[in-house]
C-alpha cells in the first residue's frame, strides 16, 4: 500500500476545497492581502542605522555609545559647505546663511559655524602657518602707507591722497605690486556699482582683506529634526538649507558654491538613489518578467496567476513582518527579493504540473488534485528547507539579519499557501490550458541537453568537477567590504563633497577617534598616533592653541611697528562738506586723466591692469556726476564716500587687535569650541585622520588595527562599520553551517535515502563555490546590499535540487524526468530571478547594482548546476545502480 | 535558574543526545534506514553526522519505523 504523508493528504483536501468555491478563496485572499498591505504601510519604516542591529555586548558598540554620548555634537549632523573663489564673497555669504539658519531652531537644533567664528577671526595671524605668516606680513608692509593715509582720512580726501600715492608708484620705474591693481579695481568696483544705484555688498577694503586673510571655503556644521514618518527621513532640513542658501544668494550663477556632505546628506542621498534604481529596474525586471515567462509558459492565464500569486503573498508577508519585527532594516527590505526570487518558484512549479495534469486528467479538479499530490510534498520540502535556512539567522548576533530571517522565514510559509490557494482558485476561474507545445529553439535546446546529460555525463561532470576544485581555492578570498561608504554613488554630492573635505584635511564622519583621560594622555597618543603610517594627521584639543606662538608673536611684533602709523591714525573729525567732496572728486578725475594720459608699457601686465581699473573708476565717477543738479551730484558724491571707505576704520581697529594677540592657552578657547573636544569631565578628544581614501576598506583596516595597538578603544564610524562587517561576516558563517545541518536533516528524514539527500545539494554547493570564486577572482566584494545573495542561491539552489531528485523518485527514470515539466519549470524559476533582479546591475547604487551582478551570476551557475551537473550526476548513478527503490509517498 | 539558563541546559542535553545517537546511527543504523548507505565509508557517515544529531528524533523514529518493517 502506497504511504502517504499527511500534508499531501491535508493539501489535497484543501486544493479540492478551492477548486470548489474559487470565488470566496479569492475574496478572502485579497481582503487579507489588502488588509496586510495597508497595515504594512502605514506602520512600517525603514531604520538606517546598521548599529541599532548589534548587540550592546560589543565592545566597538559600547565605546561609539560612550563617545557620542559623551560628544553628543558628533551625532546625525549635516556638513555645509560654502564655497567661492571669491574669498569674500564665500564669507559674506557663509555668515548671512548662518545667520538664517539660527534664526530657525526648531529645525536647525545645533548651528555650529567654526571657519567664521570670533576667536579665530581675532587670532587669526597666530594660527596661520609660519610661512604664510611671514607672506602675510610682506603684503601688509606693502600696503602700510596707503593703510596709514586711509585711517587718518577715512573719506573721499583720504580716497584722493591713497590715489595720488598709488599713481606716483604707477609712474616710477619700479615693479608695480599686484596689490595696486587690486585696490584700484576694488574702487572701480564700487564706484561703478554706485553709479548703477546698487551699492556692493560687501566693502572693496574688506573684499580685499578677506582675499588675503579669508578662506575660500566655509563649513557650517548643523543638526536637525528628521521626519522618521517620511520615506527620506532627511528630506524637509536638507531642502530647507539649500531654500535658505539660496535666498542669501548662494546658488548656480551667484559664484558661490554650495555643497552638503555628512552622515545625513549621505544617508539621504543613498536611499534617494536606491529608491529611484529600484524603480527603474522595478520596471525593467517587469518587463523581463513578462518575456521570460511568456516564452517558457505561453499561457497569460498562467502568468497571470502565477503574478497575482507572487503578488498576494507579498502582501501577506508585508502585515507578518509588521506582527514578526514591526520594523524593516537595511537588510531585512531586502526580504521581498527573496520573496520573489523563492515564492515564484512554488507558483511556477505548480502551474507547470498542472498544465502538465489538465492534459492528462478528465476535468480541472481531478488535474489540480493529481498536481497537487505530484508536488505538494516537493513544494513543500522546498519551503520547509527555505524557512529553515532563513529562519537560521535568528540565533546570530546581527539582529537585522535575524530580522531577515524571520520575515522570509515566515513569507515562505505564505508563499506555499499562496502557491495552494490563489494559484489553483484562479486557474479555475479562468480554466488552465494543458501544456503548450514548446517552441522550436526551446524544444532543440532541451532536447541536446537531455541528449548530453544521459549519454555524455562525463563530458559535463569532469569540467565541472575541476571547476568546482579550482573555485574551492578561490572561494575563500572572497571580500566582504563593511564600508557604507562604498555603497553610495561615487558621483554624488555627498561623496564628492567629503573627498574634497578630506583632501583639505577637515575633520568628517569618516575619521577614528579616541578619547584620552587628560591632557598628558592627549599628547602622549596624538604623538604615538601621528607616527603611524596611514596617519595623516591627530587633531586634538591641543589644535585649537596656536603652535609657535612665541615666534609668530616676535613677527607680528615687527609688522604693529611699520603699521604703526595706520593703527594710531588719529581719524580727521569733522566731515568734508559736499562742496569739499565734489571738489576731492574733481581731484581724483585729474590725477587719472593724467595717469590715463599715456598707454602703459606693453610689457607690463600689471601697469596694463592698474590703467584698466583707473579707466574704470574714471568712466564711473563721470556717470555719477553727469548732468545733474549740485544738490544731486553732492547727496552722490556723498554715498560714494560711504561706500569706498565703509569698513576702513574698524578693519585698521581689527589689524590693531590682530597683530598683538596675547599668548593663547587651551583655556583661553570658548566654551563652544572647547566643549567640542573636550569632555564636562576633562576627558580630551582625539580625531585620527586618515591619509588613504576611507572607501578602501583595506586600507582602513589596517589603519584600525594599527591604531587600536595604541588605544585599544578606538571609535568612531569606520570603527563601528567594522566591527558590523565581522559581527555580519560571523552570523553568515554560523547561520550557513546549522542552515546545512538542518536542511541536510530535514532532507534525510524526509527522502529517507542518504545519497539522495546529498544530490539534493549538488547545486547549491557547486553554484555557490563558483559564485564565490569568481567573485573573489573578479573583485567583486560581498556588502551589506548583496549580502542576500546567500541565502538566496541556498533557498534556490535547494529548491532545484529539490524538485529533479523528487521527480525522479516519482519517475525513476532520468529520460523520464528530463522530459517532464520539471527541467523547464526550474528553468523558468532560475531565469524569473535573474531577470527580476539582474536588472539591478543597471542602478547608480553601487551596493544594488552589486546585487545584479552577483546574483545574475549565480543564477547562471545555478541554472548549469541544475541542468546539467545534477542531471549528469544521476544519470551516472542510474547507469551503475539502476532506478531507486519505490518512491516514499511522492 | 532562570528560564534563559533553563532552555540552554535543555538545547544542550538534546545536542548531547544527538550527537550520542548520531554516531550510534551513523555506525549501524543508516544502512537500515537506507540499504544503498551499507557499505559507505567513513567520510560519507560523518557528513551526515550533525544534521542526525541536529534532528535526531525524526531519525530515531525512521529507523524505528524501518526496523520495524523488516
Amino acid at each position: 500500500m502506497e504511504k502517504r504523508w499527511g500534508l499531501v493528504w491535508a493539501l489535497e483536501r484543501l486544493v479540492a476545497g478551492v477548486v470548489r468555491r474559487p470565488w470566496l478563496t479569492l475574496v478572502l485572499a485579497f481582503l487579507t492581502a489588502a488588509g496586510s498591505f495597508s497595515v504594512a504601510a502605514t506602520t512600517l519604516r525603514i531604520n538606517t542605522d546598521p548599529s541599532a542591529f548589534v548587540s550592546s555586548d560589543e565592545q566597538f558598540v559600547r565605546n561609539f555609545r560612550e563617545f557620542q554620548a559623551v560628544f553628543s555634537h558628533v551625532k546625525q549632523t549635516t556638513l555645509i559647505v560654502v564655497s567661492s573663489e571669491d574669498r569674500a564673497e564665500a564669507g559674506r555669504a557663509a555668515r548671512a546663511l548662518v545667520e538664517r539658519l539660527e534664526g530657525e531652531p526648531e529645525i536647525f537644533t545645533s548651528v555650529f559655524y567654526p571657519t567664521g567664528h570670533p576667536f579665530y577671526e581675532r587670532n587669526a595671524f597666530l594660527f596661520l602657518g609660519p610661512e604664510r605668516l611671514n607672506e602675510v606680513v610682506e603684503r601688509l608692509a606693502a600696503a602700510q602707507a596707503p593703510l596709514a593715509i586711509l585711517a587718518r582720512e577715512p573719506n573721499l580726501a583720504g580716497i584722493q591722497e591713497f590715489l595720488s600715492l598709488t599713481a606716483r608708484a604707477y609712474e616710477e620705474p619700479v615693479e608695480l605690486p599686484a596689490l595696486a591693481g587690486d585696490m584700484m579695481a576694488g574702487l572701480a568696483d564700487t564706484a561703478e556699482k554706485v553709479a548703477a544705484g546698487r551699492p556692493p555688498a560687501l566693502p572693496w577694503f574688506e573684499r580685499l582683506l578677506t582675499r588675503e586673510f579669508g578662506a575660500s571655503d566655509h563649513l557650517i556644521i548643523v543638526q536637525g529634526s528628521l521626519d522618521f514618518d517620511e520615506s527620506l527621513p532627511a528630506k524637509t532640513l536638507l531642502k530647507r538649507i539649500r531654500d535658505l542658501a539660496a535666498e542669501v544668494g548662494i546658488g548656480p550663477g551667484s559664484g558661490v558654491e554650495l555643497r552638503l556632505t555628512g552622515r545625513v546628506p549621505l544617508e539621504y542621498e543613498e536611499l534617494k538613489s536606491a529608491q529611484s534604481s529600484v524603480t527603474l529596474a522595478g520596471l525593467v525586471s517587469l518587463a523581463a518578467l513578462t518575456v521570460i515567462l511568456s516564452l517558457g509558459v505561453r499561457s497569460f492565464r498562467v502568468i497571470g496567476a502565477v503574478l497575482v500569486t507572487l503578488l498576494t503573498g507579498l502582501a501577506w508577508t508585508l502585515g507578518f513582518a509588521v506582527v514578526a519585527v514591526g520594523e524593516l532594516n537595511i537588510l531585512s527590505v531586502a526580504f521581498a527579493v527573496l520573496f520573489i526570487g523563492l515564492g515564484i518558484d512554488f507558483a511556477i512549479h505548480f502551474a507547470l504540473r498542472l498544465q502538465e495534469a489538465v492534459g492528462t486528467e478528465s476535468d480541472f479538479a481531478a488535474a489540480a488534485i493529481r498536481a497537487t499530490e505530484s508536488q505538494g510534498r516537493a513544494i513543500g520540502l522546498c519551503a520547509l528547507t527555505s524557512a529553515v535556512g532563513f529562519l537560521s539567522f535568528l540565533p546570530t548576533d546581527y539582529r537585522a539579519l535575524a530580522d531577515l530571517g524571520a520575515i522570509s522565514g515566515g513569507g515562505m510559509a505564505l508563499a506555499y499557501i499562496a502557491a495552494f490557494t490563489v494559484l489553483p482558485a484562479i486557474l479555475t476561474i479562468t480554466g488552465a490550458p494543458a501544456t503548450v507545445p514548446r517552441l522550436p529553439f526551446a524544444k532543440r535546446a532541451s532536447d541536446a541537453i537531455r541528449t548530453l546529460t544521459l549519454e555524455h555525463p562525463r563530458k559535463i561532470l569532469v569540467p565541472a568537477g575541476l571547476a568546482g576544485l579550482l573555485a574551492a581555492f578561490a572561494a575563500p578570498h572572497v571580500v566582504f567590504d563593511y564600508s557604507t561608504l562604498g555603497l553610495k554613488d561615487p558621483n554624488s554630492e555627498s561623496v564628492r563633497t567629503l573627498e574634497y573635505l578630506q583632501s583639505k584635511g577637515v575633520k568628517t564622519d569618516f575619521t577614528l577617534n579616541v578619547i584620552a583621560s587628560d591632557g598628558a594622555e592627549s599628547r602622549r597618543l596624538s604623538a604615538e598616533i601621528a607616527r603611524i603610517d596611514g596617519v595623516e594627521a591627530v587633531d586634538s584639543p591641543d589644535t585649537l592653541v596656536p603652535s609657535e606662538q612665541d615666534e609668530k608673536r616676535e613677527t607680528l611684533g615687527e609688522a604693529v611697528q611699520f603699521l604703526w602709523p595706520a593703527l594710531n591714525a588719529k581719524p580727521r573729525g569733522e566731515p568734508l562738506t559736499g562742496a569739499e567732496r565734489l571738489a576731492e572728486l574733481q581731484s581724483i578725475r585729474t590725477r587719472l586723466a593724467a595717469l590715463l594720459a599715456a598707454p602703459p608699457p606693453a610689457d607690463d601686465p600689471a601697469r596694463a591692469r592698474f590703467q584698466a581699473e583707473a579707466r574704470r573708476l574714471d568712466a564711473a565717477i563721470a556717470r555719477l556726476l553727469a548732468g545733474e543738479a549740485q544738490d544731486a551730484m553732492e547727496a552722490d558724491a556723498a554715498k560714494l564716500e560711504a561706500e569706498l571707505v565703509a569698513g576702513i576704520p574698524e578693519r585698521v581697529a581689527w589689524l590693531g587687535e590682530a597683530l598683538a594677540p596675547p599668548p593663547l592657552g587651551l583655556e583661553d578657547a570658548p566654551a563652544e569650541l572647547r566643549e567640542r573636544v573636550v569632555a564636562s569631565d576633562g576627558r580630551y578628544l582625539l580625531t585620527v585622520k586618515p591619509r588613504e581614501d576611507v572607501r578602501d576598506v583595506a586600507a582602513l583596516e589596517r589603519l584600525i588595527e594599527a591604531v587600536a595597538r595604541i588605544a585599544p578603544e578606538v571609535t568612531g564610524r569606520p570603527v563601528m562599520e567594522a566591527g558590523i562587517g565581522s559581527v555580519v561576516v560571523r552570523s553568515l558563517v554560523e547561520a550557513f553551517a546549522i542552515a546545512s545541518i538542518l536542511i541536510l536533516g530535514i532532507l534525510l528524514v524526509s527522502l529517507g535515502n542518504v545519497r539522495e539527500s546529498l544530490l539534493v545539494l549538488v547545486p547549491l554547493l557547486w553554484a555557490g563555490t563558483l559564485t564565490l570564486a569568481v567573485s573573489a577572482l573578479a573583485g567583486l566584494a560581498f556588502n551589506f546590499a548583496n549580502v542576500i545573495l546567500l541565502p538566496l542561491i541556498l533557498g534556490l539552489g535547494v529548491d532545484s535540487g529539490i524538485h529533479l531528485v523528487s521527480r525522479f523518485r516519482n519517475r525513476h527514470s532520468m529520460t523520464e524526468v528530463l522530459s517532464s515539466s520539471t527541467p523547464r519549470a526550474v528553468l523558468l524559476s532560475v531565469l524569473t530571478t535573474l531577470g527580476s533582479f539582474g536588472s539591478l546591475a543597471l542602478s547608480s547604487h553601487n551596493g544594488i547594482k552589486s546585487m545584479g551582478l552577483m546574483l545574475s551570476l549565480a543564477m547562471i551557475f545555478l541554472l548549469v548546476a541544475t541542468l546539467l551537473v545534477l542531471p549528469a550526476l544521476m544519470a551516472v548513478f542510474e547507469r551503475h545502480e539502476g532506478a531507486p527503490d519505490s518512491p516514499d509517498g511522492a | 535558574m532562570s528560564g534563559v539558563e533553563l532552555g540552554l541546559a535543555v538545547a544542550g542535553i538534546y545536542l548531547a543526545a544527538g550527537l550520542v545517537f548520531g554516531l550510534i546511527f551513523v555506525t549501524l543504523g543508516v544502512g537500515r534506514v537506507d540499504p544503498a548507505a551499507r557499505g559507505a565509508p567513513v567520510q560519507f557517515r560523518l557528513i551526515i553526522l550533525p544534521a542526525v544529531a541536529a534532528l535526531w528524533p525524526f531519525m530515531l523514529v525512521k529507523w524505528f519505523t524501518g526496523t520495524r518493517a523488516d
